[in-house]
């Protein structure tokens, strides 16, 4: 899994302190990258049903590009260095195994959206958007899924970490 | 007037795209792992195309090479051949050599062991003729220890014992001169019967041969065939001279004399013989043991003992004991006696010294029986001694 990782994002991993910070900032661009894609492909739909005058599919539509892009705001502006991840050279394996878990949920999640997008935005071109409205809702709630993960994860970098759990004791 | 829309003319379902989102990335997975495992293949494949590129190209350069080293090779063969050639002929040079050195050897060896042969039996006949001296010697050095013993033996005797046990040569001659007479006049004095037969002979019968030692009497019988019919051996026997001194008993040395008279059977079974045998000195207990067990039908033996003046026989056979008188000696007292009287005779003929040796002489007599007259005449109170410690040259009788 670490090796897909790395295949997706050069550079990975927590082991050496050092590696954390830009591991932590790849992931993250990464995301922000993805969700941009994303938010522009269900941009051009969103505009596509403005067109032909589907106001129903467009709120569905515009609901999910609001959510992206706050989540997108969010990924980008956040702001955890303090974390003892990166300050402290001694961390459990433990602790960084969940990071790696958390960072591998994130990416497969990303994947199936990003890739779920894509196919809607194909079915639209092809006239078959019957169910699209079903479609957003399935995909506003991976997408939330996506977001709970990521708020785990800071969670875990800020609030976890600092409690000590993943700290080895001198 | 309604707009046909341009692109949400739902014409159809989506489907689920989450889980054909899924799918294809699970499909694009797969492929990009197969894509991985053809690519690790390929690079494989490549580089086995490579190795085998390299192979024949090294192969074609190995070639070329091998034509060059196949001829360094034979040449560098040929050398060895041509060193192996030399080296085969050193080597058998070198058999050659060492064969000539084992024969050597052996030769050198062979003269060692006939010139140690040679050594060997040269000292074994010095250590045979050392052997021989060294015998000698021993012998020697036995005869001198024998000769000392003696000598210790007289000396720790006394010397009334010494006077009495040794005897000059003159007294021995005297000793055999009287007994010899005595024998003589025994003889001419008597006749004899023959116990086997019981013939009787007169004294007139008798002949007599006197020699050096020896007395032979016999009586002889027979006109074609003489034999004889009694017969007396009479022999004086003289023990060694033992360094001028005649002191030692007779024993063992007269013993084949005594078994060559039994054993002879010369004159038949009714010839009766004596053989007499004298010592002056007497004669060793070994030797009287044997005689006094002597038991023959018809031949006696006797020792006579002259010094104690003794006969020793078989006293259990009566005939040995009937002829023993015939050799009896005198006794040392009536021989004492006999030179008294001839002594008296002298000085009632005017004699009035006498000196022991020229006594000793005129009677053919030993000094000791002169000197014990001597003593006797003058115990008597008939005469004196004068000693040669007073100045006189022998013991001197003055009657006074």
């Amino acid at each position: 899994m670490e090796k897909l990782i790395d295949k997706i994002i050069p550079g990975y991993g927590y082991r050496v302190q050092k590696d954390r910070l830009n591991s932590d900032r790849a992931v993250r661009d990464k995301l922000s990258r993805e969700l941009k894609k994303s938010y522009n492909s269900l941009k051009e739909i969103s505009d596509l049903a403005y067109k032909d005058g589907r106001r129903d599919v467009l709120r569905h539509i515009k609901d999910l590009i609001n959510t992206i892009d706050i989540f997108k705001n969010e990924i980008e502006n956040a702001s955890y260095g303090l974390s003892p991840l990166f300050k402290e050279d001694k961390v459990s394996d433990d602790a960084l195994d969940r990071m790696v878990e958390f960072d591998i949920g994130l990416i497969d999640e990303l994947e199936i959206i990003t890739t779920a997008v894509d196919l809607v935005y194909d079915h639209v071109l092809k006239g078959e958007t019957s169910d699209i409205i079903l479609q957003m809702r399935k995909i506003k709630r991976n997408f939330d899924n996506l977001r709970n993960i990521f708020l785990d994860r800071t969670d875990f970098l800020i609030k976890d970490m600092a409690k000590g759990e993943g700290v080895e004791s001198e | 007037m309604n707009k046909e829309p341009m692109f949400f003319r739902d014409e159809g379902e989506m489907g689920d795209v989450l889980d054909e989102a899924e799918s294809l990335l699970e499909e694009t997975r797969v492929l990009e792992e197969k894509v991985q495992a053809q690519i690790i293949l390929v690079v494989e494949y490549y580089r086995y195309l490579e190795d085998v590129v390299s192979s024949q190209t090294n192969k074609k350069m190995v070639g070329e090479e091998i034509g060059g080293i196949k001829d360094e090779f034979t040449e560098m063969v040929n050398e060895w051949d041509e060193k192996k050639d030399q080296l085969k002929k050193k080597e058998e040079e070198i058999t050659r050599q060492q064969q000539l050195i084992l024969e050597r050897e052996t030769k050198i060896e062979s003269q060692m062991e006939n010139f140690e042969i040679e050594q060997k039996e040269r000292i074994s006949k010095e250590l045979h003729k050392i052997s021989q001296l060294s015998t000698n010697v021993e012998e020697q050095l036995n005869e001198v220890e024998r000769i000392k013993n003696i000598i210790d033996n007289i000396l720790s005797e006394d010397g009334e014992s010494i006077e009495d046990k040794l005897f000059s040569k003159e007294d021995i001659e005297y000793l055999q001169l009287n007994y010899f007479s005595l024998m003589r006049s025994r003889l001419t004095s008597r006749g004899v019967v023959n116990p086997l037969t019981k013939e009787e002979y007169n004294k007139s019968a008798w002949e007599i041969d006197i020699a050096n030692k020896e007395i032979n009497a016999r009586i002889i019988r027979g006109i074609i065939k003489k034999r004889v019919s009694v017969g007396f051996n009479i022999k004086f026997i003289v023990p060694e001279d033992e360094e001028g001194f005649i002191y030692r008993k007779i024993g063992k040395d007269v013993s084949d004399v005594i078994t060559g008279f039994l054993q002879s059977n010369e004159d038949g079974k009714n010839s009766f013989n004596a053989l007499v045998l004298i010592s002056p000195t007497g004669w060793s207990e070994w030797i009287i043991d044997k005689v006094i067990n002597i038991r023959n039908m018809n031949k006696c033996v006797y020792l006579v003992d002259l010094c104690e003046r003794n006969i020793f026989f078989n006293s259990s056979d009566t005939k040995t004991k009937l002829f023993a008188k015939w050799f009896l000696p005198v006794s040392l007292e009536e021989e004492i006696e006999n030179m008294v009287v001839n002594l008296e005779e002298d000085i009632k003929n005017g004699v009035l010294q006498f000196r022991v040796d020229k006594i000793a002489l005129q009677y053919k007599i030993p000094r000791k029986i002169v000197i014990s007259a001597f003593k006797e005449i003058v115990n008597n109170g008939k005469g004196e001694f004068i000693l040669p410690d007073d100045g006189a040259k022998d013991v001197i009788l003055v009657v006074r």
